[in-house]
């Protein structure tokens, strides 16, 4: 009978010494995780690991970097080409470095949540968003391109945000709640989801039910993020090169020899590729209508607006670029330079009304060499317009009339 | 050989017995559950 609270005793000792054992042994791989982020965070930008693309932990110490920018895109920051930008600007040529976000299908919904699960981290930071039209050409995007591309933690991140409006997280989550897939499994997430998305004071008291919960759910994602970032960047490819990162300052590019080169590379990849020519399905002119129809009716305008309107909210300074449209792929099937023209137009009002710098390559919607293929993919030649804009956007260079158009970048 | 007797021995030795017991629970537990979830529904793009 005497034995038992000694026995109680013991146990709780021993209990609350590995619990303390299992805290240090956190906190020290916390610090080990973030130690090995800051150190090898260059290393990553090239690699599109699930830690860097669905998690938080690099994105943000991307963003906290003043001599790195982070791009958000879609495909067209897979494909190997010379000349790409993360490649271009590896060793900080001109003083900062790219740190490239989004895989195939990343279109303005999974903008939206990576930025969004920055938060405050957006502040005052300039980031560059590069839109593929094709994601506005159809009524709705496919919804498997968010689903994969979606994260429960990056939304958990936007949703308990106190940087953001309730009512742009409330119009967020009226989007995301069209794709009960990616909130499949968690059911914290479903429930708060569905409670922002209704509004109302039922679900704010429910909301406030939840927080606690909610956050402390969230800090053990943050730190599980962490962890698994360390772990990507554990892989021996990620080991600090031989020359560590060293942004170079003050010095300028030879952009117009450079011109040359990206030019000669895309030329000689279309003479080996030798695409042919699309079949022509429709007189010219004859499908102009339906085209800008359903433009018009594009999803991808209102996912577009939020991303707008969440950098707006959270102070971020973006430059958006646009790639052209296809032309000879668009003239085959009977859109002309008219029904071509509106969605340019349409994207410039838009980015206008939030007062944010654009550049579209208009003018290029009929160079053969300015893709790498006939869908939104930049070739080297693509690349150099990106890279020279992105290089004036970083160094506050961007004039008015560049903003516009492409003509004032040719050498 | 009689753990008990042997813990009534070293008492210091049946503690960190006790704590390592604990440890591999939490150790356990972590490894069971404790690793990030990125997973996402698939997709396959199909334009490259």
């Amino acid at each position: 009978m005497n034995a038992e609270p000694h026995s109680g005793r013991l146990n709780l000792f021993a209990c609350g010494t590995a619990l303390a054992v299992s805290f240090l042994a956190v906190a020290g791989g916390f610090r080990w995780a973030v130690d090995k982020q800051e150190r090898l965070l260059h290393s990553a930008a090239p690699d599109f690991c699930d830690a860097k693309l669905h998690g938080v932990a690099l994105i943000r110490e991307a963003l906290s970097r003043p001599d790195t920018l982070v791009l958000f895109g879609s495909s067209e920051l897979i494909p190997n080409v010379p000349f790409k930008g993360v490649d271009f600007f590896a060793e900080a040529p001109t003083g900062f470095s790219i740190f490239p976000v989004g895989k195939a299908g990343t279109s303005a919904l999974s903008v939206l949540q990576k930025l969004g699960s920055a938060g405050t981290e957006l502040a005052g930071k300039k980031v560059v968003i590069s839109l593929s039209p094709s994601f506005f050409l159809a009524e709705e995007v496919d919804s498997k391109y968010f689903e994969g591309n979606s994260s429960k933690l990056q939304l958990k991140e936007l949703l308990w945000s106190e940087k953001f409006s309730d009512a742009l997280k409330q119009d967020v989550a009226r989007a995301m709640v069209k794709y009960p897939k990616v909130l499949e499994g968690e059911w914290i997430l479903e429930v708060a989801m569905d409670a922002v998305a209704e509004g109302g004071y039922l679900n704010r008291i429910l909301l406030g039910v939840l927080k606690p919960y909610a956050m402390l759910d969230l800090s053990v994602g943050r730190l599980q993020d962490h962890f698994e970032a360390a772990f990507a960047l554990n892989d021996p490819s990620y080991l600090p090169a031989a020359n560590p990162f060293k942004v170079k300052r003050g010095r300028s590019l030879n952009w117009d020899d450079l011109f040359r080169k990206a030019e000669q590379h895309s030329t000689a990849l279309a003479a080996k590729s030798a695409r042919r020519a699309p079949n022509v399905t429709r007189a010219r002119g004859t499908w102009d209508k339906q085209f800008m129809a359903s433009l018009r009716k594009a999803q991808e305008w209102r996912d577009f607006e939020l991303v707008l309107r969440l950098m707006k909210e959270a102070g971020a300074k973006p430059l958006v670029l646009s790639m052209p449209l296809h032309a000879d792929v668009l003239e085959a099937q009977g859109v002309s330079a008219v029904g071509r023209e509106e969605y340019g137009t349409r994207l410039q009002q838009l980015v206008g009304k939030y007062g944010v710098p654009f550049v579209y390559f208009r003018d290029h919607e009929s160079d053969p060499v300015f893709f790498v293929d006939q869908h939104d993919h930049i070739g080297s030649k693509g690349w150099w317009y990106y890279n020279k804009v992105i290089d004036d956007f970083y160094h506050d260079r961007l004039r008015p009339k560049q903003v516009t158009a492409k003509s004032e970048l040719i050498p | 050989m009689d753990l008990d007797a042997l813990f009534a021995k070293r008492p210091l030795l049946k503690r960190a017995a006790l704590v390592l017991y604990y440890l591999a629970i939490i150790l356990t537990l972590v490894l069971m559950y404790g690793r990030g979830d990125f997973s996402t529904p698939p997709f396959v793009y199909q334009e490259f």
